[in-house]
């Protein structure tokens, strides 16, 4: 059985008299341990894709299944609980809060998780270590640089052990040798059982998905 | 409960200038509003008390021009032309519908005064440990409202007794009424000489006295006193009384229960036909009363709709401001969206805040109040709600903007 179904969803956005339909009876499995490109070019659904996965953005129609179990996402609290305690988002510019610590950064994924602040400390503490960044704790993303913010950010997407890290652009800000960094760490992630979706323009970052999509703009 | 602390205090160190611009905009115009809602509360109790009683007659207060009083006083002293001139005059105003009189309070002290039963008035000793007495000129008592419960007032018989062999006539407060009975006679001393009084009448209960009625009557002692200077002490004969009536004319208040009557015209036509000094008579209920009864009501209604007018005020310029800081506040809000973090949490940790700055800025109202005054003017329930309108309603455009926040917005943002 698939993580994710997504059975015929249509997707139209309206501005004034014109719409824009970007998915019309879109299909879409992921299977858990896999990581998957998708790409396009822009205007192809790429963002609105993801947006859906993570239950930031609605279809208009159609079916979200997340481990067989339909995704119904009424109020905005649904989709909030939803992504509290299934999604891991990475994002090209890194959305780190500037006025945070790196480690308040990677503690803030723990905020709501119910647990208590030694374990949430505790916890924000060993996804850094993994990640080689322990270091930077107490800095401020202000004095990072672009692959170490990448990293305060993918350990922020981690350290709640989500089902699925979904990743847009996460490669996009950086120069070639950090690139090869964020991609190691996304692949030894893969590696140990995380599912990741990445939207990119990069094929070497698609290179190292198992399975890539192209999406069509209509 | 972490989120909401660390939010509040990522907003504020990292918004500063805007923070301190609201709880400034704050701080002034909830001074501002509290000022005027507590001179509208002042106002409002001043009103109540001075306009509660509707006085039934219009009252003047006669003057006359501070150039001629020395003169005026030696007419008296002299008994010149002008002061038989003046007496004749004095008669002749008071024979239509205009009447002149005086009161003057006097007050005695705990033991100068007793009933013939053994009364000793230790019961109604006022704040300072007297009891209070009122010298009523003729025609006061009519002009000042009075009604009696019981007895008689007072005749021309009763101001013209200046033997101190022979017991004055006294009317007392309703609360006397159960205490003595008219006929029986209290003993009083007064300024080293005793006297005696017979109780002639009673007033009716909860009878107030004043211009204003701002005061009960109900333990007073009222006397007849043909002039306000009346010297006890002493025998007097006719011509020093005449002198005296003369001498307080010029400072009498005048009754005149005919609102068709113009009293400065009257006086000024009296004044030429007996060439005397021009008097003033100026308006201080009646007329004036509901004059100043309409601007205390216009100045309260003032005091509410610039309260009012501030508020609204405020509020769209803090709603502004909040406005601006919550798109740039937005990155951030689309951050805490997108690690699960619902957006009622996030409005509700800007609203704390806001209600944190609303309780800094209403201190410094506050402690300025209670130095001034001692206590709070203003209920403590609209203090609250006058300070937390503003923020209230000014967080509607924060809640409004961040309803946007997304995914996508936090994608272009950080772009």
């Amino acid at each position: 059985m698939s993580m994710i179904e997504l059975k015929k969803i249509n997707k139209i956005y309206k501005t004034g008299d014109s719409e824009t339909t970007v998915f019309r009876d879109f299909d879409l499995n992921i299977e858990e341990g896999s990581m998957t490109a998708i790409m396009g070019k822009s205007g192809s659904g790429k963002t609105t894709l993801l947006n859906i996965l993570a239950g930031i953005d609605y279809p208009d129609s159609g079916e979200y299944l997340f481990d067989g179990n339909p995704v119904v996402l009424n109020k905005t609290s649904d989709g909030v609980k939803f992504r509290r305690n299934k999604i891991g988002m990475i994002v090209q510019h890194f959305a780190l809060i500037n006025e945070y610590s790196a480690f308040e950064n990677v503690e803030m994924g723990l905020w709501e998780s119910g647990l208590s602040s030694s374990e949430q400390k505790k916890k924000a503490l060993e996804v850094m270590e993994r990640l080689g960044i322990a270091g930077l704790k107490t800095k401020s993303p202000l004095v990072l640089s672009g692959g170490e913010k990448q990293r305060v950010a993918i350990a922020r997407a981690i350290v709640c052990s989500p089902r699925i890290i979904l990743a847009d652009e996460p490669t996009g800000a950086l120069d070639s040798d950090t690139e090869n960094e964020i991609l190691q760490i996304l692949k030894d992630l893969n590696q140990n059982g995380s599912t990741i979706v990445v939207v990119t323009h990069d094929q070497e970052v698609a290179s190292i998905c198992s399975r890539t999509i192209i999406l069509e703009k209509h | 409960m972490k989120f909401i602390f660390k939010s509040i205090q990522r907003s504020f160190t990292s918004q500063i200038h805007y923070n301190m611009v609201i709880i400034l905009n704050l701080v002034f115009s909830i001074a501002v509003v509290f000022i005027l809602l507590q001179n509208y509360y002042f106002l409002k109790e001043k009103h109540d008390e001075f306009f509660s009683w509707d006085h039934p007659a219009t009252t003047y207060q006669l003057s006359l021009d501070t150039d001629y009083m020395i003169q005026y006083l030696s007419d008296g002293l002299n008994h010149t032309p002008m002061f038989y001139s003046g007496k004749e005059m004095i008669k002749e105003l008071n024979s239509g519908n205009m009447k002149t009189y005086n009161f003057a309070y006097t007050s005695f002290a705990y033991g100068d005064l007793k009933g013939s039963s053994g009364y000793d008035f230790s019961g109604k000793l006022d704040e300072e440990g007297n009891i209070t007495g009122v010298y009523l000129s003729p025609n006061a008592f009519e002009a000042l409202g009075l009604k009696l419960a019981e007895g008689r007032a007072f005749t021309q018989d009763d101001f013209e007794n200046f033997d101190h062999g022979k017991a004055e006539s006294v009317i007392l407060g309703s609360n006397y009424s159960g205490i003595f009975k008219t006929g029986d006679e209290i003993v009083f001393k007064h300024e080293d000489v005793t006297d005696k009084a017979v109780i002639i009448g009673f007033l009716e209960p909860n009878t107030v006295f004043g211009f204003f009625g701002s005061s009960s009557a109900d333990d007073i002692l009222i006397f007849p006193g043909i002039y306000t200077s009346f010297p006890r002490e002493e025998q007097v004969d006719h011509e020093t009384v005449e002198r005296m009536v003369y001498t307080d004319f010029a400072d009498s208040s005048l009754y005149c229960d005919d609102p068709s009557v113009d009293v400065q015209k009257e006086i000024n036509r009296l004044t030429a036909k007996y060439g005397f000094y021009m008097l003033n008579a100026e308006p201080i209920d009646g007329t004036a009363y509901s004059e100043t009864k309409t601007v205390s009501e216009r100045n309260m209604f003032i005091m509410l709709v610039l309260a009012i007018i501030t508020t609204i005020i405020a509020t769209v310029s803090v709603g502004g401001i909040l406005y601006v800081k919550a798109i740039k506040d937005r990155p951030a809000n689309c951050i805490y969206l997108s690690i699960g973090i619902p957006l009622w949490k996030i409005n509700l940790a800007a609203a704390i805040e806001m209600f944190i700055y609303a309780g800094v800025a209403v201190c410094p109202s506050i402690g300025l109040s209670i130095r001034e005054y001692g206590r709070l003017l203003i209920p403590a329930w609209q203090i609250a709600i006058s300070a937390l309108f503003i923020p209230a309603i000014g967080l509607l455009p924060l809640i409004f903007a961040n309803r946007k926040c997304n995914l996508d917005l936090m994608i272009k943002e950080q772009t």
